[in-house]
C-alpha cells in the first residue's frame, strides 16, 4: 500500500523509529570511528542528537505538522553533539524550511529537503571530505531527486533512498583512504543509513525482526592503531551563541586559525559552534565577544581516546596484557602496569578471539601477554601466532608470577629489555593456592573430604583442612625457605573478611622474620593464591 | 683554594677536616625541635629519632647571609673559592649561594649546581679536593667539578616512598605512588631530579640489582670510581659493599652516612650508589 503522505504523527514516529535503529546500532558506530578523530562516539553523538530533537517533539502542548517539525529541527540545532551530530540536524532543520501552515509533507517535499540539507552541511562543515556522511547524504538526495520524479509513494521513495545510502556507505573506504586503512566503512555515512533503516523497518513492520548490518560483513573492521591524528587539537569544543548580527563566514574565518572540524549552523540570531581546537579558552574568548554563549561543552578528545585503550597512553613502547579472573586481582594488575587485562582464568578460558582482539585493541605494535594459567598459555600462544603485531607470552603459570614479572616491567624500557627482566622476576617466585575440594577422594597420601580447602605447591597436594585459613598455614609452612622475606597472600571471594585478621596475626607469629601482605583477590575458583619470595 | 659545600654533601667530620672544606649547614625541624644538620646532630642519633617520632620532618636551606659569611674571610684575604651543592632542583641551597655570591663582585668564588645530592655531591667534592691537592689551577679544578656534575651517576632506594611524597622531592618517582604492592622502588637522579628506575619486591633482589648495575659499567669503563651510602641500614650496605668491592677495575672513593637532612626527605632504610668512570 502506497503512503502518499507524511502528517504530524507520522512524522514523529519515523524520527523516533530512526532513532531507536541509531540507538541500537550505537555501539558498533562508535566502535568504527575513526574520523576525522578516533573518539569513539559518533553513534552516541548521533543518538543523543536525535534524542534531543524527540524531547522537543514531545514537549509540544499544540500538536500541528508545523509545530512539530519545527520542535525538532530546533531540538536537534540545539542538542547536536559532534560532527555527524550538527550534519544530521541539517537535515531535520532543512525539513522545517517552509513549514509554515503546510499540514503534510509529499514524497517531492523530502527529496527537496534532503538536497537543501546536503547543500547547508556541505556549508557548515569548513573542509568538507569526501567519503564521510555528506558523502552519503549528498547522494542519497540525489536519487531521491530522481525518483520523486516520477514516484509519489513515500515508502517507496524510503526504499530507494535506503539503497542508495547503503551502496554510498560501501563507498567511503574507497573516498577516504584513513577508513580503508582501519577496515571499517565511515560511521557517520552509517549512522545515517541506520536512521533512514529505522524508519523503513517502521514501515514494513519489521522493526523488531530485521537482520543487523553485521551481517552485510560492514562493519568487521576495528579502530586500527596505525591511524594518526592530530592531537594538537585536542579539545573538542562546542557551545552556542546568541547574538543579533552573526555571521557565519565571518565566525568561520576567525575560528580557522584556532582549530580544524569547524562547523558552524544556525542564523543570524543564534548558531551552534563545533571545533576541535588546542585552546578551547580562546575559542570561547572570541565568540564571547559576539554574543552571549551558553551550553559550552569541551571534551579532552585524547583522554576520550585514551580511556577506550583502559587508560592507557597514547604511545607506549610495550603493551602488557594479563589475564585473571577476580576484580581484586584485575585491579592489582592494571594497577602494576597492565594495558588490559581480559578475564580468564582456571575456570574461565578465554578465547584465541578475545586474546587477539585485546592484541589488537592494545596501543603498542610490541605486546607482553601474562596468561598466568598453565591453561591459557597455549592459547594465548595461538592468539600471538594470528596478528600481525610483535608478541611474546611469557610463561607465567600462576597470579604471582605475573605479578612479579609486571612489576619488573618498564613504562619506558626498551621491549626485549622488559621481557629479560620480567622472565628473570617471575622464576624468583614461589606460588601455591588453597582450593575448595569437591570429591573424597585420597590423594599423594593426603585424605581429602569434599567441601575442605586443599593446600596445592609445585603441583602437589601438601594438605587439606575443613578450614580455609588452617590450610594456608600449612601450605605456607611447606613453601617458605630462611632466604625468603614476603609471604603474599590473595584472598578470594568467598573469604570472610573477619578471618583475615586473624590469619594475618597468626602468619606474622609463625613467621616473624618475614614480612606477611595480604591483597584481595576476588577471584572465584581458590581461596587463597600464595607467594613466597 | 677553598671548597664549600652545605651539609647535604654527607661528608663525615673527619673528611672536611682532612681535606680542609667548608661546610654551610641547612637546618632540620621534626617536631617542636631544630637542628643544625651535622653541628648539632649526628646520623645515627637523628635515625632513631625519627623512626620515634610522630611528627613528619621539614628541612629550610642556608640564608644568603649564611654564604655571606662563609665566603667572607677568603674573598677578604683573595683566595678563590669553589662553592658546590645540591641540586637546584631538590634545594634553595644553591640559589642563596648564588644570592651571596653576588655580594662580592670583586672576589674569585665559582658557584656551581652538582645536580646531585648527598653520596653523589660527597664523591664529586672529594674528586675535585684531590686534584686541587695535586696543584691544579682553581680554573681546572672548576672545569673538572662542572664536567663530573654531568658524569656521576646516583642509583638509590627508599624503603617507603612516603618521605619524598611528603617532602615534595619525588618528582617523576610519582609513577610509582600507585602501586598497591609493597615495593622497594629503585630510583635514580637524572639531571639533578628522582626518576623511578624499577619496583623490586625483596632486598635480596635489590642488592642484586645495585650489583649489576655496577657491574654493567664496570664492564665499558677501564675504571669506575664508587661512593656508597645509607641510612639505618648498614647490615645490607655493607653486604653490597663487599659485592661490589669484587668487582674488577672498581675503587672507593669513600662510604657515609645519609645525614639529618637527606634522610628526612629520603627515610630511614635508605641505599645509594654513585659511580663515575675514571
Amino acid at each position: 500500500m502506497a503512503i502518499l503522505y507524511c502528517d504530524a504523527k507520522r512524522f514523529k514516529q519515523t524520527i523516533v523509529a530512526g532513532a531507536d535503529w541509531v540507538c541500537k546500532n550505537r555501539d558498533q558506530l562508535n566502535k568504527i570511528n575513526v574520523f576525522p578523530v578516533p573518539d569513539g562516539d559518533t553513534g552516541t553523538n548521533m543518538f543523543l542528537t536525535l534524542m534531543a530533537a524527540i524531547r522537543e517533539m514531545e514537549a509540544l502542548k499544540e500538536i500541528s505538522l508545523e509545530t512539530t517539525v519545527k520542535a525538532a529541527a530546533w531540538g536537534g540545532l540545539m542538542g547536536a553533539r559532534g560532527n555527524s551530530g550538527i550534519i544530521l540536524s541539517q537535515v531535520l532543520s532543512s525539513l522545517a524550511d517552509g513549514i509554515e501552515g503546510r499540514d503534510r509533507l509529499f514524497a517531492q517535499d523530502i527529496a527537496f529537503a534532503l538536497s537543501r540539507a546536503a547543500k547547508k552541511a556541505y556549508k557548515a562543515i569548513l573542509r568538507p571530505v569526501e567519503g564521510t556522511i555528506l558523502t552519503v547524504i549528498r547522494e542519497t538526495a540525489e536519487t531521491a531527486e530522481e525518483v520523486v520524479k516520477t514516484e509519489k509513494d513515500l515508502a517507496l521513495l524510503l526504499d530507494e533512498m535506503v539503497r542508495s545510502a547503503r551502496s554510498s556507505v560501501e563507498r567511503t573506504p574507497l573516498l577516504l583512504p584513513i577508513l580503508k586503512e582501519a577496515g571499517v566503512v565511515d560511521a557517520g555515512g552509517l549512522g545515517f543509513l541506520n536512521f533512514l533503516e529505522g524508519m523503513v523497518f517502521l514501515i514494513q513492520g519489521a522493526i523488531k525482526t530485521s537482520g543487523t548490518i553485521e551481517d552485510e560483513g560492514m562493519l568487521n573492521g576495528t579502530v586500527s592503531d596505525s591511524v594518526e591524528h592530530h592531537w594538537n587539537f585536542r579539545y573538542c569544543t562546542e557551545f552556542i551563541l546568541k547574538g543579533s548580527r552573526i555571521s557565519e563566514d565571518t565566525i568561520k574565518d576567525a575560528l580557522i586559525p584556532m582549530g580544524d572540524s569547524i562547523v558552524v549552523v544556525g542564523d543570524s540570531r543564534l548558531a551552534r559552534i563545533h571545533i576541535h581546537t588546542g585552546k578551547p579558552e580562546e575559542v570561547l574568548r572570541y565568540a564571547s565577544t559576539l554574543g552571549q554563549v551558553s551550553s559550552i561543552k569541551v571534551d579532552d578528545m585524547l583522554v576520550q581516546h585514551t580511556a577506550r585503550f583502559e587508560d592507557s597512553t597514547l604511545t607506549k613502547a610495550t603493551s602488557v596484557i594479563a589475564i585473571v579472573l577476580g576484580d581484586g586481582l584485575k585491579e592489582l594488575f592494571y594497577n602494576t602496569g597492565a594495558e588490559l587485562v581480559v578475564d580468564g582464568g582456571p575456570t574461565q578460558n578465554p578465547s584465541t578471539l578475545d586474546i587477539i582482539e585485546a592484541i589488537e585493541t592494545v596501543t603498542s605494535s610490541n605486546v607482553i601477554i601474562l596468561p598466568n594459567d598453565k591453561n591459557v598459555y597455549p592459547v594465548a600462544l595461538q592468539a600471538a601466532e594470528r596478528t600481525s603485531k610483535k608478541v611474546t607470552v611469557l610463561k607465567t603459570s600462576s597470579v604471582p608470577e605475573g605479578l612479579s614479572a609486571l612489576l619488573a616491567y618498564m613504562d619506558d624500557g626498551i621491549f626485549e629489555e622488559n621481557i629479560g627482566r620480567m622472565e628473570q622476576a617471575f622464576k624468583n617466585v614461589k606460588s601455591g593456592e588453597a582450593l575448595p575440594a569437591i570429591h573424597n577422594v585420597v590423594l599423594g597420601g593426603v585424605e581429602v573430604r569434599s567441601g575442605d580447602s586443599i593446600g596445592i605447591y609445585q603441583g602437589k597436594i601438601r594438605c587439606s583442612r575443613s578450614n580455609a585459613e588452617e590450610t594456608v598455614i600449612r601450605l605456607v609452612e611447606s613453601m617458605v625457605d630462611p632466604s625468603d622475606e614476603i609471604i603474599t597472600l590473595f584472598y578470594g571471594d568467598s573469604i570472610e573478611k573477619s578471618d583475615l585478621e586473624t590469619l594475618k596475626s597468626t602468619l606474622q607469629s609463625h613467621f616473624q622474620d618475614k614480612t606477611v601482605e595480604l591483597y584481595c583477590g576476588g577471584q572465584p575458583y581458590a581461596h587463597y593464591l600464595i607467594s613466597v619470595e | 683554594m677553598k671548597i664549600i659545600t652545605d651539609s647535604t654533601a654527607d661528608l663525615s667530620r673527619d673528611l672536611y677536616q682532612k681535606h680542609d672544606i667548608g661546610m654551610v649547614p641547612l637546618t632540620i625541624h621534626l617536631g617542636e625541635r631544630t637542628w643544625l644538620d651535622f653541628h648539632d646532630i649526628e646520623p645515627d642519633e637523628y635515625y632513631t629519632m625519627l623512626r620515634k617520632s610522630k611528627a613528619f620532618p621539614t628541612t629550610s636551606q642556608p640564608s644568603p647571609q649564611d654564604f655571606i659569611d662563609a665566603f667572607t674571610p677568603f674573598a677578604a684575604k683573595g683566595e678563590p673559592v669553589l662553592s658546590i651543592h645540591i641540586s637546584s632542583k631538590l634545594s634553595g641551597t644553591y640559589q642563596s649561594a648564588v644570592l651571596a655570591r653576588s655580594h662580592f663582585p670583586e672576589a674569585r668564588i665559582e658557584v656551581v649546581d652538582s645536580l646531585q645530592a648527598s653520596l653523589g655531591l660527597g664523591m664529586i667534592i672529594l674528586l675535585c679536593a684531590e686534584k686541587a691537592s695535586l696543584g691544579a689551577s682553581f680554573e681546572s679544578v672548576v672545569d673538572f667539578a662542572r664536567e663530573l656534575t654531568r658524569k656521576v651517576k646516583t642509583y638509590f632506594s627508599v624503603d617507603s616512598l612516603e618521605y619524598l611524597h611528603r617532602g615534595g622531592r619525588i618528582g617523576k618517582a610519582q609513577a610509582f605512588l600507585g602501586t598497591f604492592m609493597k615495593i622497594k622502588p629503585l630510583l635514580k637522579l637524572v639531571e639533578g631530579e628522582v626518576q623511578p628506575v624499577e619496583k623490586i619486591r625483596t632486598s635480596e633482589r635489590l642488592v642484586n640489582r645495585f650489583v649489576e648495575l655496577v657491574e654493567n659499567e664496570a664492564r665499558e669503563s677501564s675504571g669506575l670510581q664508587l661512593s656508597v651510602a645509607e641510612s639505618d641500614n648498614s647490615d645490607v650496605m655493607t653486604g653490597l659493599l663487599e659485592r661490589l668491592m669484587k668487582i674488577p677495575g672498581l675503587s672507593l672513593v669513600h662510604r657515609c652516612k645519609l645525614g639529618g637532612v637527606i634522610t628526612s626527605h629520603g627515610g630511614p632504610g635508605t641505599l645509594g650508589i654513585s659511580f663515575v668512570k675514571a
